[in-house]
């Protein structure tokens, strides 16, 4: 490693993402199908990357511009450019097949607070995004030891799910890293007394099969119909404008 | 009074979320229902649509489409009736053919929900409760739907997974049919009986959940009836008659009625419509009903003399109301896969009784080339209510 | 006669009781109605914990019932802690309360609680 890159990555907090990974559980979906959640590698994450190229151009939803956020976070990991970054992946336990995607990082400052950076899902109608975000909330306070993490949202989808459902606090005075705006808050107290006994699932799914998690890492790859679901245009029409 | 014929039926692209405008979104299914018909010589247009004037600032559609499809000489209006406006919208259409004043008559639903945010879909739809008995105290249609099932539950022993078969049954039909806003295959361990059920399928007024009830949805269907004299000039065949229609009403406020969970106008005007047709219970091959909630699938098969009072859901056990069971039951997905766009509902299902009775309705196709179909379209909480029959009588 | 009691429209002809108004009798479409007092104790007959209030609003979730006085029945909300605390007849009274907003005005109306 030369001198500059040196300067340039940063030092992984005494807890980190390395140390201290997430444990993959799976969760009973709605359609009697389980979603695997696990923590990828930055390996695995070069893989995640191109699903985003498409993703990036769809102007609905704010698909574009969290697909270009989370773009830019994903090179950022692989890259070593960003402070204790992870990524957990929900994906189909027998095809692999990617249903969403979360991912977050730890403050250099304070290592008790959390940041959370995006959440966004590739098959709609299934809670995959409740689920899945919560499940980002279990890895900052009870793998990373973090006490608090700071949220905010850029679609309205995502503030009436996390800000209103969860009961996020306010802490206005903070100022989130996506897009420099007044932050929310899930505190630890919010957390072990509403948000992991009512809306955190699957963790008596640990360990999960080993099949499964075979399964997950030989296929990372999108729904066949996923510009179909987000768009309501088939993917070949929907692309034939770029 | 003439006999009436449906010639044409059409729904358009895919119900769920429309881009376009409310008329551009009518005229798509019009234009199908034209197409199938094979005739754009038409009389009249109305329009079946609940609240554009409120959710969509458009009134008077019934002009608008007629203008933007050229339909000119045809005259027409709207007409609102809630959530039953458009087998309102057909009744009338029937009345105007029977008559003799038109021959040829289009009937065109929609409505553009998703524009709005929920809580004030929500509110818009309440605003057909009572205005100081219920509408002021917070009172929603979920609601009502839940004081009506937390009724039948106790009384009947209806339960929560008795609920939840009907909606797996209603999604497995909506998977086969490419109109249905949610196409999405969905299981009782999924939504009911594993831990996460909790968070998939969350309480919303209980005892019902999020999968106990149908979605907000934009969408438009279209009709073209006809008078049986003038069929024979379209060569088309089977001939769909329009035999029964029947409309039944109660009072506003539910709690008035001196058994809420017996629905009068269904049974009103099922009576009504049977009569009409010449017809009995045991003649109808399937039925498309109005299950904005899953406990008014069963509330309306009752009501309707389907099945005894709280019996149905008995045979919803036994799988009597699937698609292969000996009733088949809102085999087009019915409001809770189909979508239920308000305006736009009462004639969707006269399409699905079109197609099935055409034997035209795909994968979804029930056998035994069926003869008679019944549907039933509730307005209000149930306090206006219109029921109809479809029957093949040639070819 | 005081708005903060729960009310009936009874008919002049046939003395059949009414809540909501009606322009006519339900039972002999006589047209002239007094207000009389009803009990402002009655019992719970079904009830909903509605968690997708519409707007106008403001709290997360709502419980609704439906309170049989004896002589007519009312819709409207209750105040307790828990849908657990409710069940099929139990004895719920009325005290007068803003209900809700409607274009941010402020709407009174009988709110049920236990006695």
């Amino acid at each position: 490693m030369s001198a500059d890159e040196d300067i340039l990555r940063p030092k992984p907090n005494k807890v980190n993402p390395e140390n201290s990974p997430y444990s993959a559980k799976f969760i009973n979906l709605v359609d009697g199908s389980k979603m695997v959640v696990r923590q990828i590698t930055r390996e695995e994450t070069k893989k995640v990357i191109p699903l985003f190229y498409d993703i990036v151009k769809i102007n609905k939803d704010f698909y574009d511009l969290v697909g270009a956020r989370i773009l830019g976070e994903l090179l950022a990991y692989v890259q070593y450019r960003v402070q204790d970054e992870y990524v957990l992946l929900g994906q189909v336990h027998d095809t692999g097949e990617v249903l969403g995607l979360v991912n977050g990082y730890l403050s250099f400052n304070d290592p008790k607070i959390g940041i959370s950076y995006h959440t966004m899902t590739f098959k709609r109608g299934l809670r995959v995004g409740a689920h899945l975000f919560v499940a980002k909330m279990e890895h900052h306070l009870d793998y990373l030891q973090n006490d608090e993490v700071k949220i905010v949202a850029e679609s309205h989808i995502g503030f009436r799910r996390w800000m209103e459902e969860l009961r996020l606090e306010e802490n206005f005075d903070f100022e989130h890293p996506v897009g420099g705006v007044p932050s929310y808050n899930l505190t630890r107290k919010n957390w072990e007394s509403y948000v992991k006994p009512e809306r955190c699932f699957g963790t008596e799914n640990r360990p999960i099969p080993e099949e499964y998690l075979k399964t997950v890492k030989e296929n990372i790859l999108l729904p066949e119909d996923v510009m179909y679901q987000i768009t309501g245009t088939p993917k070949d029409e929907f692309l034939k404008g770029f | 009074m003439r006999d009436v014929t449906i010639i044409g039926a059409g729904m358009g692209s895919r119900w769920g979320k429309y881009s376009g405008s409310l008329i551009e979104m009518m005229a798509e299914a019009s234009l199908s229902a034209i197409d199938d018909a094979g005739t754009d010589e038409i009389d009249a247009v109305f329009v079946a649509n609940m609240g554009a004037g409120r959710i969509n600032n458009q009134t008077a559609l019934g002009s608008a489409l007629i203008d933007y499809l050229n339909l000119f000489p045809a005259v027409g209006a709207s007409i609102e009736n809630g959530p039953a406006s458009g087998a309102t919208a057909a009744r009338i259409g029937y009345m105007a053919i029977a008559s003799g004043v038109h021959d040829v008559v289009m009937i065109t639903g929609g409505e553009k929900m998703r524009v709005a945010p929920g809580p004030v879909v929500t509110d818009f739809v309440a605003t057909m409760a009572h205005p100081e008995a219920e509408y002021i105290h917070g009172i929603t249609f979920p609601s009502l739907g839940a004081l009506l099932a937390r009724l039948y539950f106790e009384k009947y022993g209806v339960t929560s997974e008795d609920l939840a078969r009907i909606a797996i049954k209603n999604h497995q039909n909506g998977l086969k049919n490419p109109h249905a806003h949610i196409r999405q295959k969905i299981t009782m361990e999924g939504i009911l009986t594993s831990r996460e059920a909790k968070l998939n399928n969350p309480m919303i007024a209980d005892p019902l959940h999020l999968y106990d009830m149908c979605p907000v949805s934009d969408g438009s269907a279209s009709i073209i009836m006809c008078s049986m004299n003038k069929v024979q000039e379209f060569e088309k065949t089977p001939i769909i008659k329009f035999a029964g229609t029947g409309q039944g009403m109660d009072t506003m406020a539910v709690h008035e009625r001196e058994d809420p969970t017996f629905l009068k106008a269904v049974k009103i005007a099922s009576d009504q419509a049977f009569k009409m047709a010449g017809l009995t219970r045991e003649d109808i091959d399937f039925a498309e009903i109005h299950d904005a909630f899953e406990i008014l699938e069963l509330a309306e098969l009752e009501s309707a003399g389907f099945y005894e009072r709280g019996k149905a859901h008995l045979s919803v056990r036994e799988g009597e109301t699937e698609l292969t069971g000996k009733f088949p039951v809102n085999t087009s997905g019915g409001l809770k896969a189909r979508g239920h766009p308000v305006g736009a509902t009462g004639v969707a299902q006269l399409c699905e009784l079109v197609w099935q009775l055409r034997g035209e309705a795909g994968e979804r196709q029930i056998p035994n080339d069926p003869k008679h179909g019944y549907a039933v379209n509730f307005g209000g909480f149930g306090n206006n209510v219109v029921s109809t029959i479809l029957s093949r009588v040639k070819g | 006669m005081s708005i903060h009691t729960p009310i009936a429209y009874k008919c002049l002809n046939c003395g059949k009781l009414h809540y909501p108004k009606h322009g006519r009798c339900l039972q002999c479409k006589h047209r002239e109605f007094e207000e009389v007092p009803v009990s402002s104790e009655g019992t719970l007959i079904t009830f909903t914990q509605l968690k997708a209030p519409p707007s106008g609003i403001e709290s997360r979730s709502l419980f609704l019932g439906v309170i049989d006085l004896g002589d007519v029945r009312y819709t409207g909300q209750i105040e307790v802690e828990s849908i657990d605390s409710l069940h099929s007849g139990m004895k719920l009274v009325a005290t007068w309360k803003q209900v809700r907003t409607i274009d941010n005005r402020p709407i009174y109306g009988f709110v049920w609680g236990p006695p």
